[in-house]
């Protein structure tokens, strides 16, 4: 899952971007709150973490301008700013989530999934679809009832499949979500992926439309 | 010595109570016992006066009644019980032998062996004291002597000395009680301050309203506003500086946090290595923000410096700069000094250090690879002031950030260098202790910051 991370310290934001890429998110990480918005604007992203004080645009000021262009991402404040007022103002203004700093970055991997998991509207951390069940929060798979061993990388195109479900996702979209803007993906990376998806999950639950993407669509 | 100790342990109105009520106890008890003499004194008088009067009417009584023959007659007896305590005996003595005229019937039994003599006396005869008066008219040849028991006299007195004061006396309970009535009246502005005083809270530090106190208590009031303001901006200062601190300390341990966790998350062993290595950085970075929040607050403490010395300015400056040297030389930045005058200052050794310290690790912080910092020290062209001027080619910064510079946490350009945003604030703090004024300006020369720290010389 790919989430955008606005935060302007290095050392904090180098930590939270290694942390959560480790716990199976992509992450991009933008420094300042001008970045932040035009990032947001630009690309698709599953969740947003958004830190306060930041050079060039506050964090709140991005916050109301991005909900005012009624972008629905969910978003959680991690900020040092402990105040009730401060906790208030940033719910107000459309925060999902409001988090001081420090934090766990365990615990702020389950936030985050727990928020995408309420905006795809999921109130069960499992998701299943025919014989495949999957817990994004416990990064587990089961096939048949049956555990199933996964990388990394391929659970998270498992999970981006089956949170789609009848969707179809290019190689395109699948690759942004598994990358972020500064990692290379080769070409056939996300084939790859896949074919071993297929080794392990049987070969029906992943249709190919050759030319255009991947689908879990029509399960038996 | 012992009251006076004592009343300090008294509240106000005890005090005022006791002092007035003793004072007019004392008084009182003067003015009664004047007021008693002076009534039987009176009294006195007015009894002489009685008998003289006595004796004169019976002058007067014996020669219009003279009959040459008559015996002394007897008087009838008493009507009133005190006529026992009044005497007389009227003699003819203007024929030999002299004629005893009248008498009262109790003269024989008090009269003394020796007759007394002519005018006031007093006498005890057989265990009485008597006042007697005696008159001698040779002309008309009579000699009178009237007598009065003294004990009935002094009774008498007694009484009347005793009903002038008695009013005084049953009035002094009442006068006490007003008394305590008017002092408490007396101090209720007294009260009412310490009332709004004791409302008062760090939380609460509203000023006490000054119109109705009166004039006594106006400039305490007026003085104890004043206090209150100063307190309430530095409860202020110290509650936003914590505000702040915590804050400022957050971020870094989170950052520390989340380099520690990524290394622990990570299975490849360079990154693991740059993750610690960057978590190393952070508890620098800590170390250093809270060695700034211990100086600033040691500094803060301080109105003036503890120990005075005198100070060679620049060798101080030669040092700091020495040891900034490794920190330049790795970025390459040439850092110069050119002292043109040779002041010796009189200040903290030690504050002045850390002045310069935190002025040069900030120009060289916010310079460039390669750039330049120099160091200048001069008079003023009045001779009274030593500027000490550090200037730097870094990035500067802008007419709208000049005026934040110096403020607490205030970091500008926090991309480029990561300062804490305390280095200035300490500057700031140090010179205002040393008398000494900061400005800030751009560097005309080098294009970045113009830090000028004014000393006044003595």
């Amino acid at each position: 899952m790919r989430i955008l991370l606005v935060e302007d310290d290095f050392l904090l934001g180098d930590g939270i971007q290694k942390s959560l890429s480790h716990l199976g998110f992509t992450v991009d990480w933008m420094k300042d709150g001008e970045q932040g918005e035009n990032a947001l604007t630009s690309e698709e992203y599953a969740a947003v973490v958004l830190d306060l004080g930041l050079p060039k645009q506050d964090g709140l000021t991005l916050l109301q301008s991005v909900r005012n262009k009624g972008l629905r991402t969910p978003i959680l404040i991690l900020t040092a700013r402990d105040g009730k007022f401060d906790k208030l103002k940033g719910f107000g203004l459309g925060a999902d989530d409001y988090v001081v700093k420090p934090l766990d970055m365990e615990e702020l991997a389950a936030r985050l999934r727990a928020l995408i998991r309420r905006s795809a509207g999921r109130a069960s951390p499992l998701v299943r679809l025919g014989k495949v069940e999957i817990d994004p929060d416990g990064r587990q798979a089961w096939c048949d009832g049956k555990p199933v061993d996964l990388s990394a990388k391929e659970f998270a195109i498992l999970e981006l499949l089956m949170q789609n479900a009848g969707r179809v996702l290019t190689r395109a979209q699948l690759e942004q979500s598994l990358y972020g803007w500064g990692d290379s993906a080769d070409s056939n990376t996300i084939e790859v992926f896949i074919h071993h998806l297929r080794k392990k999950l049987g070969s029906d639950f992943i249709q190919t439309l050759r030319g255009i993407g991947y689908t879990t669509g029509r399960q038996p | 010595m012992t009251i006076s100790m004592n009343l300090k342990k008294f509240s106000l109105q005890t005090r005022l109570t006791l002092l007035v009520l003793s004072t007019v106890l004392l008084f009182g008890m003067l003015a009664s016992y004047e007021s008693y003499k002076n009534a039987l004194h009176e009294a006195d008088e007015i009894f002489d006066a009685q008998l003289a009067q006595f004796a004169q009417s019976m002058v007067i009584l014996a020669v219009n009644s003279l009959d040459d023959d008559e015996q002394a007659s007897s008087m009838p007896p008493y009507i009133h019980e005190h006529q026992a305590s009044l005497a007389f005996q009227v003699w003819l003595t203007n024929k030999q032998p002299a004629r005893l005229l009248l008498r009262s019937n109790n003269i024989s039994s008090i009269l003394p062996e020796q007759m007394p003599l002519v005018g006031f006396s007093r006498i005890e005869s057989r265990g009485e004291h008597w006042r007697f008066f005696r008159l001698r008219d040779k002309q008309r040849g009579f000699d009178v002597l009237v007598g009065q028991d003294s004990a009935i006299r002094d009774e008498l007195a007694q009484q009347v000395a005793w009903h002038n004061i008695t009013p005084f006396l049953f009035g002094l309970p009442l006068l006490a009680f007003f008394t305590v009535l008017a002092i408490r009246f007396g101090l209720q502005p007294l009260r009412k301050l310490t009332e709004s005083l004791g409302q008062l809270s760090p939380e609460q530090l509203s000023p006490i309203a000054v119109d109705d106190a009166p004039k006594e208590i106006a400039p305490v009031v007026a003085a104890l506003n004043s206090l209150l303001g100063r307190i309430s901006r530095t409860i202020e200062n110290e509650r936003r500086f914590t505000a702040d601190a915590s804050h400022e300390l957050r971020t870094p341990i989170a950052a520390l946090h989340a380099q520690v966790q990524a290394a622990q998350l990570s299975d490849n062993k360079a990154e693991r290595i740059e993750c610690l290595d960057k978590a190393l950085q952070g508890a620098n970075r800590m170390a250093h923000l809270v060695g700034q929040l211990l100086t600033l607050s040691r500094v803060d403490e301080l109105s003036h410096p503890i120990s005075l010395e005198p100070v060679n300015l620049i060798e101080l400056t030669q040092e700091c700069c020495a040891e900034q040297g490794e920190n330049a030389l790795s970025k390459n930045i040439e850092i110069s000094f050119s002292p043109e005058a040779h002041p010796v200052l009189s200040g903290s050794p030690d504050m002045l250090r850390i002045m310069l310290r935190n002025l040069l690790d900030n120009a060289i912080r916010y310079t460039p690879q390669g750039g330049q910092v120099e160091v200048a020290l001069h008079l003023t062209d009045d001779g009274r002031q030593v500027e000490l001027v550090i200037e730097d080619s870094g990035i500067g910064v802008t007419d709208a950030q000049l005026a934040f510079l110096g403020q607490r946490f205030n970091r500008i350009n926090q991309s480029v260098a990561d300062g804490v945003g305390l280095g200035l604030s300490i500057v700031q703090r140090i010179a205002e202790i040393h008398r000494a004024k900061i400005i800030f300006s751009h560097a005309a020369t080098l294009g970045g910051l113009s830090v000028k720290v004014c000393f006044p010389l003595h």
